[in-house]
Order: structure tokens, then sequence, then C-alpha cells
């Protein structure tokens, strides 16, 4: 009798500490993926912070006052929401929309009105409450604006957000030549395939 | 980095962020621009 409650004790100790161990390596896995988020997050372009500053620097040099000015304050605002935004796992839609408003009209600017953009929201979606996580449009629009000035007229960038089942379904398109080796088709989980579409 | 980005959110969230790349065609069959499809999970702030 002894002899089976010291094994049953023995065995409630084992699995309670191999319990134990197995949440504190899911936390500590947790902890170590959030961490690298937050890591990725503050990689914000610093391409994109060096050409501000030459475009900012060229008015200056051509003494255009207004516009050294404007591209300023557009650019301390866009460059506070990124520090907040980096901060934060997830970012309401509306501050993300803004932040990327803000990098188009930048950019708008940067480029002499060479492209035109428009952002469009499906109106079912409730921007102040849906939360994204921050700065993930950013770069697509960057390549957009890329490839919408390879065109010859003029570049035509259209952000579309609108609901998808219970996804987010964010479409950033440009009229640009688009990529020399066809269409790829990247998920997240690493495997990527082609795919074509037609306009 | 996107791509590390998406993976870890899915990882973190056991959710299915996915992007896709689309090179888009006009009638002749010419590139005539890139389409970026982006699925992100919905998560309400209440």
């Amino acid at each position: 009798m002894v002899a089976i409650t010291a094994v049953t004790v023995v065995a409630l100790i084992g699995v309670f500490v191999w319990v134990y161990n197995r949440r504190k390596k899911a936390k500590f896995d947790k902890d170590v993926m959030e961490v690298e988020l937050k890591a990725l997050r503050a990689q914000m372009n610093p391409h994109f912070i060096s050409n501000a500053l030459h475009s900012i620097n060229k008015y200056v040099m051509e003494n255009d006052r207004t516009n050294a000015s404007g591209y300023l304050a557009k650019f301390a605002s866009l460059m506070r929401l990124i520090l907040e935004n980096s901060r934060e796992k997830e970012v309401p839609l509306e501050q993300d929309l803004h932040a990327l408003e803000l990098y188009m009209q930048l950019e708008l600017l940067r480029f002499s009105n060479s492209f035109s953009y428009q952002i469009e929201v499906d109106p079912q979606i409730d921007v102040e409450n849906t939360l994204v996580p921050p700065m993930l449009l950013q770069p697509f629009a960057e390549n957009a604006i890329l490839h919408g000035l390879s065109n010859k007229g003029k570049g035509i960038i259209k952000i579309q957000v609108r609901k998808s089942n219970d996804m987010i379904c964010c479409v950033i398109e440009d009229n640009g030549n688009g990529m020399l080796d066809g269409a790829l088709s990247m998920p997240a989980d690493g495997k990527a395939h082609k795919s074509l579409g037609k306009r | 980095m996107i791509q590390e980005r998406l993976s870890i959110i899915n990882r973190l969230k056991k959710a299915k962020a996915t992007v896709n790349i689309l090179q888009l065609r006009d009638a002749q069959d010419r590139p005539g621009g890139v389409r970026v499809e982006l699925f992100l999970p919905v998560e309400l702030a209440f």
C-alpha cells in the first residue's frame, strides 16, 4: 500500500514538473517571438528615412521654404507615428492607415507628383476598433511606387482594405511594368508558388 | 522581413496571415502592374 502511494506521489510530482517545464518553455518561446517581432518592427526602412532627409535638404538648398517646411512637418508626424507603432504589437487600423497616408504624401512630394494614389476602406470595417500589426502595408506601398514609376504614363497606386470572411484583405495595386520574372505568390509559410492575374 | 513578421504572427496567434503577389497582365499578355494581397486576421479592440 505504501509502495503504491509512493509511486503515485512520485508520478504526480513527475507530471507536475513536466507540465510546469512545458509551460515555462512555451512562455519562453512566446517571449522570444515577441522580442523578434519588436526588433523587426523597429527596423523601419532606413533608406526611406535617408531619402526623406535628402528631399528636405534639396528643398533647403533650393531655398524652397514652403515645401521644406511642409515636408518636414509630415516627416515628423510620420516618424512619431512609426516610433509609437513600433512599440505596439497591434494598432488600430485607422492609425496604421494614417501612417500610410503620410508616407504616400511624402513620396508624392519627393517624386514631384509623378504618380497618384487612392486609399479605399470598406465602410463595413470599424477602423477605430480593428487592430492590425503595424507598418505591414508600407513596404508594399513603397514597392508599388517604384513599380508605378516605371509606367510610361502616370503611375497609379490603388490601396484597398476590405473584409474577407474572418480576415482583412489589404490590396496594393500599381500600373507599372511589373516584375520581370513573372508573378510570385509568397504565403507566410515561406513556400512560394507562381500565380497570374488579369487586368 | 515582412515574411518573417507574418510567420511569427502566425505562430503567436495561430493565425493564417498570408501575402500573395500577382503579376498583372493586359489583354495582350504584357505585364501591366503588380497586385499584392495581404490577408490579416481580424482582431477587435473590445
